[in-house]
């Protein structure tokens, strides 16, 4: 039974390491900095794969793995906190999970020290959101499910990740709708104040004028 | 198992009053916390949910009857590591004013490549950017000007690399958020492989049924992709309009308060010039007269 087992982490293990990075990619200078952005609801996992690589004038190609380089991950959610800080190697994961709804900005920059843009980085990234972000492989492990268990697991993680994202558009409407109101309100009260001060000032003007010209003699 | 049990719990109340048959969609969804009045997505999804509670309840049964447990062979989780790449991404940057962001991706022979993108933001001004497509030889596919939001569909006839870049070198002062999607053959569930060969039979002698579910899954799935496109899309005009109702505000704001004080300005040397025209000793005629000469 042990033995059963430590095969299946073997097995995972070998697999993992044949699994690669997704084929988008772009390239950033040394020095350079990158950022994205997800909108996500609350309590919502948010999974980054990235691999980074050095390009080499030799071959004039990009080296497929690059000791040394790092990537330095910083997320902020959306009242500008840092979520996530930290230097990893080059090539990785990083997970995070919000706690605010709205824009989480995600940045990446190489751990380069070098004050000038040397070399050129080419950055393969993925970025997997909600129950896309699951390992279902994983969880099918862990718990030993049938295809059906997995597949009505999946089905109801799915499900979960849509009504989260529905409750968020439902407060982004309120908020967009708050917007709306308050312009609308100002549209109306702008213009009833400015009418008030055109009003005023011309009261103003004309006796301002007439005493001024009573002072003079004039009329 | 014990997710299972949990599920079961959760409707076990509403199977107790009910009969399968006569479950209603909505029992399920107020199960699944889904607000009562968010009725679109629920009418799109209800057809779904109907087969999802049978199929819950079959399961549930099935769970209580007997002991359905088997293993699963390493060959699946051979092919389902290997499922894990996935194709394509949803991302969303911002591209600052006098910039150019490329992005590459690799496509083989015979597949389709997707991609569409839409500029949601603007710190000011329109919201519009180029985009180019070029293939393996650097040669544009899709050259689009100023537009605000497009959608390709592509056969790739030619294996390589494909450069993707969003070029806000026209403007000066705006820096514009694009939300792109680039994907090889989007309509591949990479999350849902199939797997059939690899599973042991859940119960031999529940073999129809455990067929029957499987296409329902199938199609509860197809389902929930749609609708989650569908949010998506919803989303991204929902940030767009979000973005246009914001910079109303302030402009609204912005332009009623200048306006208020040029009036005020206006209205002050209004009086200020007509009292210097019939003032001998006043200032401003002074600087008129010097400014005359």
């Amino acid at each position: 039974m042990i033995l059963k087992d430590l095969a299946w982490v073997v097995v995972l293990l070998v697999t993992l390491s044949f699994s690669t990075v997704t084929s988008l990619y772009f390239h950033i200078a040394e020095t350079e900095r990158k950022c994205f952005i997800e909108e996500i609801p609350d309590d919502t996992t948010v999974i980054g794969i990235y691999k980074v690589e050095l390009f080499d004038p030799r071959t004039n190609g990009f080296m497929p793995s690059s000791p040394g380089i790092g990537m330095h991950v910083e997320v902020r959610d959306p009242d500008d906190k840092t979520v996530l800080s930290k230097v990893y190697s080059s090539e990785g994961r990083f997970t995070f999970t919000s706690h605010t709804p709205g824009e989480h900005v995600i940045c990446l920059h190489s751990n380069s020290t070098k004050w000038f843009a040397g070399s050129q980085l080419r950055v393969h990234l993925d970025i997997q959101v909600g129950e896309h972000a699951v390992d279902y492989a994983n969880v099918a492990q862990k718990e030993k499910l049938t295809e059906l268990q997995l597949r009505v697991r999946q089905l109801l993680d799915q499900v979960e990740q849509i009504s989260k994202e529905q409750n968020y558009q439902r407060y982004r409407e309120e908020r967009f709708r708050q917007t709306s109101e308050s312009t609308n309100q100002r549209v109306l009260w702008w213009s009833l104040i400015q009418t008030a001060v055109l009003l005023l000032m011309g009261y103003w003007q004309m006796r301002h004028l007439k005493s001024f010209f009573e002072a003079k003699k004039l009329v | 198992m014990c997710w299972t049990k949990y599920l079961g719990q959760r409707i076990a109340g509403e199977l107790r009053e009910a009969d399968l048959s006569q479950l209603s969609s909505t029992s399920l969804a107020r199960v699944l916390h889904f607000h009562p009045q968010s009725t679109t997505l629920i009418r799109e999804v209800s057809v779904s949910f109907k087969g999802l509670q049978i199929l819950i309840a079959i399961f549930y049964r099935l769970e209580t009857n007997m002991r359905v447990i088997s293993t699963l062979s390493y060959t699946f989780l051979l092919l389902l590591n290997y499922a894990v790449p996935i194709w394509g991404a949803d991302l969303m940057l911002q591209v600052p004013a006098g910039r150019e962001e490329c992005f590459f991706e690799h496509v083989d022979f015979n597949r389709t490549l997707y991609i569409d993108y839409s500029v949601v933001s603007s710190n000011q001004g329109e919201l519009d950017i180029n985009f180019q497509l070029s293939d393996t030889q650097r040669r544009p596919i899709i050259s689009e000007f100023r537009k605000t939001e497009s959608r390709h569909e592509l056969p790739i006839m030619m294996a390589g690399i494909y450069k993707a870049c969003f070029d806000n070198t026209f403007s000066h002062f705006s820096h514009k958020t694009v939300a792109f999607h680039m994907s090889v053959d989007s309509d591949d569930d990479t999350n849902w492989k199939d797997y059939d060969d690899n599973f042991q039979p859940d119960v031999q002698v529940y073999d129809v049924q455990v067929n029957d579910i499987k296409s329902i899954i199938e199609r509860v799935r197809v389902s929930l992709n749609k609708v989650q496109s569908t949010q998506d899309q919803v989303r991204l005009t929902e940030l767009k309009d979000r973005g246009i109702a914001e910079s109303n505000f302030e402009r609204v704001n912005f332009w009623s308060m200048l306006y208020m004080l040029i009036l005020i300005f206006v209205g002050g040397m209004q009086v200020l010039l007509l009292r210097s025209m019939f003032d001998e000793k006043s200032t401003i005629r002074k600087y008129m007269a010097k400014f005359k000469r």
